[in-house]
């Protein structure tokens, strides 16, 4: 196989470098990054933090959110979930500005990536395939980083925290109770809340928490969105 | 041995000074929880709603009674969709009332100082305030509340009056204080703003402070739990919590010292 060739491990996940996100963002004009913590870790939550960044280049402003917590880091970063949780933010922010649709490595869970494994035998040195100007394909993580979760498929479900966040959010909207339970089963796309995983339910609560234009409506003093 | 000193949390701290053995089962063995006090959650949903009401404030905007009672209740209803544990004479539909007349009266006492931070983080590595002797221990929590003029709020819910006794050796206070000592220099005002539970809902205010000699008490409290922990103390402290404690069948099968490596026993 050519070293430039995509990868065909099912597992494999297209990622790019933060700083390699932020290299191609000065060289774009970028004018400052902005973050503002939503979300402070705290036992109530599930140790859940979420950072909203804003990212200013000629182009525009654009703002993502970024979470983070003790499952979805390795270990070592589980003393630092605000940090993980602003880069997430930052690094979603920034993509956009720069029109990047490939995740960043940071993004995901902060592992290293490993080599994806080329069929070359021990010892062969190549350097990462790239496919586009910000892609480099590596296979997902292989290493024992969060062994929990890989061995432990409830851990991908959604957290208590983002649970209760997401009633609250829709609480923001005139909804609660049953009302807002089945709200949530329909754009979480599940039968029961129980099946929703963490991934489905942070995408929600981020589109959920992204700013309405001006004319949509009062403000509810922490984060608007219409769904 | 690690080039950093670990890092504990305040709530860590606590659990470990209620039990050391729920400490284990909780932060070390990460045993599931198969059910959760209704006075925890209850708790945490008003905690959650109160939160909400100051960042309004925070940010300058109309509060409405009616928005922050709506956040508790949803909240209240996320946690209920897992299995609580009720007290005899309590239920959803009863905590539910009483959360809404405690949200009520707790709002209309909150006049005057408005809030600079909400939920504030802070992280730190501890320090003796009396020698400034480094302790070896990095200390992470949450201060729930800042008011103008240096004013440090921990909010609780509880079921009966706090005693004088209490707010001299409150933990929580006493910390946001070292924290906010070591990080700024100065000894703040605190202030312990009492829900409390009873027939007919009440609210209380406690204002107090430390002294530096206080706040070398609790950095010195705070390393020796570090140091228990990490020297892997764990025993069961019996008390009136065990009644309702999530971990009485693990504790039940509990027979002294065993690796932390892997789960002491397995409940079916």
């Amino acid at each position: 196989m050519k070293a430039d060739q995509p990868t065909a491990q099912p597992d494999a996940r297209e990622t790019v470098a933060y700083a390699e996100i932020l290299k191609i963002a000065h060289e774009e004009g970028l004018r400052s990054i902005a973050t503002e913590l939503l979300a402070p870790p705290s036992d109530d939550n599930g140790r859940l933090a979420i950072v909203k960044a804003v990212v200013e280049v000629e182009k525009g402003r654009f703002e993502a959110l970024g979470d983070a917590d003790p499952i979805s880091v390795e270990e070592r970063f589980i003393p630092h979930l605000i940090r993980v949780a602003e880069t997430r933010a930052k690094a979603r922010a920034l993509r956009d500005a720069v029109n990047c649709g490939i995740v960043s490595l940071e993004e995901l869970d902060g592992e290293r990536p490993v080599a994806p494994d080329r069929g070359l035998g021990s010892g062969a040195s190549t350097p990462p395939a790239r496919s586009s100007r910000y892609l480099s394909r590596t296979a997902a993580p292989r290493g024992n980083g969060d062994a929990r979760r890989q061995s432990d498929a409830s851990s991908d479900l959604m957290t208590e925290g983002q649970r209760r966040y997401l009633f609250r959010l829709m609480a923001t909207r005139g909804l609660v109770k049953e009302a807002a339970e089945e709200t949530l089963k329909d754009l979480l796309r599940v039968d029961a809340l129980t099946a929703a995983t963490k991934a489905k339910a942070s995408e929600l609560i981020d589109r959920l928490l992204k700013p309405t234009a001006p004319a949509a409506g009062a403000s509810n003093g922490v984060h608007t969105a219409h769904v | 041995m690690e080039s950093t000193p670990r890092t504990f949390s305040l709530s860590q701290v606590q659990a470990y000074l209620a039990c050391p053995l729920k400490y284990r089962f909780q932060y070390l063995d990460k045993l599931p929880k198969p059910w959760r006090p209704s006075s925890l959650a209850f708790g945490s949903s008003i905690h959650a709603a109160v939160e909400f009401f100051h960042r309004l404030r925070f940010e300058g905007q109309a509060v409405d009674l009616a928005q922050v009672l709506r956040i508790f209740e949803a909240d209240w209803y996320a946690q209920n969709l897992e299995q609580l544990v009720f007290s005899d004479r309590e239920s959803q539909e009863g905590l539910l009332e009483k959360g809404k007349a405690m949200l009520t009266i707790y709002l209309e006492a909150q006049r005057g100082a408005r809030p600079v931070a909400i939920e504030q983080p802070f992280e730190l590595e501890l320090a003796d305030p009396e020698t400034g002797e480094c302790l070896d221990v990095r200390l992470r929590g949450v201060i729930d509340l800042v008011e103008e003029g240096d004013v440090l709020v921990d909010l609780k819910t509880a079921g009966r009056t706090v005693g004088e006794g209490d707010l001299e050796r409150h933990l929580q206070l006493s910390t946001y204080a070292l924290v906010h000592f070591l990080l700024r220099g100065m000894i703040p005002r605190l202030r312990l703003d009492v829900l409390l539970k009873t027939k007919v809902p009440r609210f209380e205010r406690h204002e107090t402070t430390r002294s530096v000699e206080d706040l070398g008490w609790t950095a010195r409290l705070i390393e020796g739990v570090a140091r228990s922990i990490e020297t892997e103390h764990f025993f069961p402290n019996p008390s009136w919590r065990c009644s309702e404690c999530e971990y009485f069948a693990h504790c039940q099968a509990w027979r002294g010292e065993q690796s932390i490596h892997s789960p002491l026993v397995s409940i079916g």
